[in-house]
């Protein structure tokens, strides 16, 4: 009889999920037309954070937000995050992001002017991360959420998007 | 002769590190003996903020082509699952010493980071987001591997504008 293992760690997981939603989300802040610089500037420190972050499974939640030239916000697009605390290793590391590219094709461009911001929101204690303070998100009473599903899978904790618009 | 290289990428490590390991091949490879070190660096230094992404977007998975004198060397980086049975050799490639300074790294400029992607590579002439000329780009279905797709595709038809 043959017989395999295969052993797969909480660090491997939130590597995975970090990549897939930072990378995510450069894509879309680039597709919508703003200017990506600001995002990949601090990359390997919003990186380091929330791996760290999903690690310990205090990360409830990444936050994109758009703040439109006259100060409305639109769109947000939030990556929830659910863990499995037991853990499964037959578990694939997934990401979907040729599907991403086609809902991207179905976004409007934001007006010239647009910047970015970037939230994340806890489901409890966390560890501090450098570069990242308290803030305060933008309300998002009035606008239309869809759920697209989960963009990437891991053994102990998958991420998916929500996109609202006005 | 085509050489490839894979690099491992998320979840072996993060989208960063797989980027300036990447670079490291690349640095050693052009640079075996370590006297123009600074040369590469400097020549690749307006990658250094797209890098990261285009690991993390998944965009690395198609090749990045460097071709100089007798080298052609073809470097992807894995992520998910292929990552984990990636096998890595980071060690120089032969021929490196042949391109001299006149060699080029073609990116692949696909999705949306490739307009700013190509804006970064117009400032130096060793750096192109166009294909090298007889490159042969492998079915893209071979590399995606069989996973189904996790997205509501209803969802996505909701967002079509009445």
């Amino acid at each position: 009889m043959t017989t395999s293992t295969r052993t797969v760690t909480r660090t491997q997981t939130a590597t995975h999920l970090s990549g897939v939603v930072l990378g995510s989300t450069a894509e879309i802040v680039a597709h919508l037309g703003i200017d990506p610089q600001a995002l990949l500037a601090t990359w390997g420190q919003d990186e380091k954070a929330i791996t760290a972050w999903i690690e310990e499974g205090s990360l409830a939640m990444v936050v994109l937000e758009c703040h439109r030239p006259g100060g409305r916000v639109d769109p947000v697009v939030e990556f929830p995050v659910c863990y499995d605390v037991a853990g499964s290793a037959d578990a694939q590391f997934t990401a979907d992001q040729a599907l991403l590219a086609r809902y991207l094709a179905k976004l409007r461009a934001v007006p010239a002017g647009t910047t970015h911001r970037l939230f994340v929101t806890f489901n409890g204690p966390r560890t501090p991360q450098p570069g990242w303070g308290s803030g305060r998100r933008a309300s998002t009473e009035g606008l239309r959420s869809t759920s697209f599903g989960t963009i990437a899978g891991a053994p102990h904790a998958s991420a998916s998007v929500r996109y609202l618009r006005a | 002769m085509r050489r490839h290289r894979t690099i491992a990428g998320p979840p072996v490590r993060t989208s960063s590190q797989a980027w300036s390991t990447a670079t490291g091949v690349i640095a050693v490879t052009l640079d075996a003996d370590g006297d123009a070190s600074s040369t590469v660096a400097d020549a690749l230094a307006p990658l250094a903020s797209y890098g990261p992404a285009l690991v993390a977007a998944g965009h690395l998975r198609e090749p990045m082509i460097l071709r100089g004198g007798a080298l052609d060397l073809a470097i992807t980086v894995a992520t998910g699952e292929t990552a984990l049975s990636a096998e890595e050799n980071l060690n120089p490639v032969p021929g490196g010493r042949s391109a001299g300074g006149e060699w080029v790294l073609h990116l692949p400029a696909t999705g949306a980071l490739s307009a700013g992607l190509r804006a970064a590579t117009t400032t130096s002439p060793h750096l192109s987001c166009d294909p090298p000329s007889s490159s042969t780009p492998q079915p893209a279905e071979s590399r995606r591997g069989a996973t189904g797709s996790l997205v509501d595709l209803s969802a996505l038809d909701s967002l079509r504008d009445p």
